[in-house]
């Protein structure tokens, strides 16, 4: 079954959009309040949405073949919290970059079974856009 | 349907509720950084041209890696002392240029008949870069 994503943020010229999971984006805005981190997702959203190249905040998560639309947001000085994404072409040919999971540490540089199982799973996770 | 739609304006509600809790401090420190990473992304690639790690900058401009980390993570601004020493350790000249928007207002403009009953359409001629500059304001 397709799960459902919303559109809550967009670039100027139309051609990025940031959206969020239906069903988990109660925890993340949770999560990011609870943890000060407004600013930096903000800070990593229009990153994003300006087409910058920043691998230390935003980058691809494609740990096998199976994830190659995997990406991942880092919060790195304060929590080390990771938010895994999943990358897609809609019908209008937008770019849209879907927050789909929550990870609230990462404890390891390199990624553990915890974190594998987490981006094969948002590998899985296939979209419908409001 | 009516619930989905429900359910994504409330999701915009709540991002927007978000961000506009950030002060007009943070949106300029944000702007600030976005405009870093502007340099900082031409920097890296620069940095991955000439075979060079991170650790390898840092030392070539007489800092700490940690201090890189911390840019290029959002974390701290760079300076344009730190700016021009990483232009000069790599070789790099930055050109400035200032993105143009036309902010004025257009009139509706109905071309006007040359005579006779058919429009005619003429192909433009060429163009010269000091009077297409800027779209003109139609009166």
């Amino acid at each position: 079954m397709k799960r459902k994503a919303s559109p809550f943020r967009s670039s100027h010229d139309g051609k990025r959009r940031i959206a969020i999971d239906d069903s988990n984006y109660e925890e993340i805005l949770a999560f990011l309040k609870e943890k000060n981190l407004t600013k930096k997702f903000y800070l990593i959203c229009e990153t994003i949405l300006q087409g910058l190249k920043n691998t230390d905040l935003y980058d691809k998560e494609d740990i096998n073949g199976k994830c190659k639309q995997v990406t991942a947001m880092k919060f790195k000085s304060k929590q080390n919290a990771r938010l895994y994404c999943k990358e897609m072409k809609s019908n209008d040919k937008v770019l849209v970059v879907i927050v789909s999971e929550l990870l609230e540490k990462k404890k390891n540089q390199k990624n553990q079974q915890k974190e594998i199982s987490l981006i094969e799973k948002v590998a899985t996770y296939e979209y419908e856009l409001y | 349907m009516n619930t989905n739609y429900t359910k994504s304006e409330e999701i915009q509600s709540a991002f927007d509720h978000l961000f506009n809790s950030l002060s007009e401090e943070d949106l300029l420190d944000v702007d600030a950084k976005i405009l870093m990473f502007r340099f900082l992304s031409l920097i890296d690639a620069k940095r991955e041209e000439l075979g060079w790690s991170r650790k390898e900058l840092a030392a070539q401009i007489k800092t700490s890696p940690s201090f890189i980390s911390q840019l290029f993570q959002g974390d701290k601004l760079i300076n344009f002392t730190t700016l021009a020493k990483i232009q000069k350790v790599m070789g790099l000249e930055f050109e400035i240029t200032q993105k143009r928007t036309f902010t004025g207002k257009v009139l509706p403009y109905a071309p006007k008949s040359e005579g006779g009953i058919a429009w005619t359409y003429k192909t433009l001629e060429k163009c010269e870069k000091s009077t297409c500059e800027f779209i003109p304001l139609a009166v």
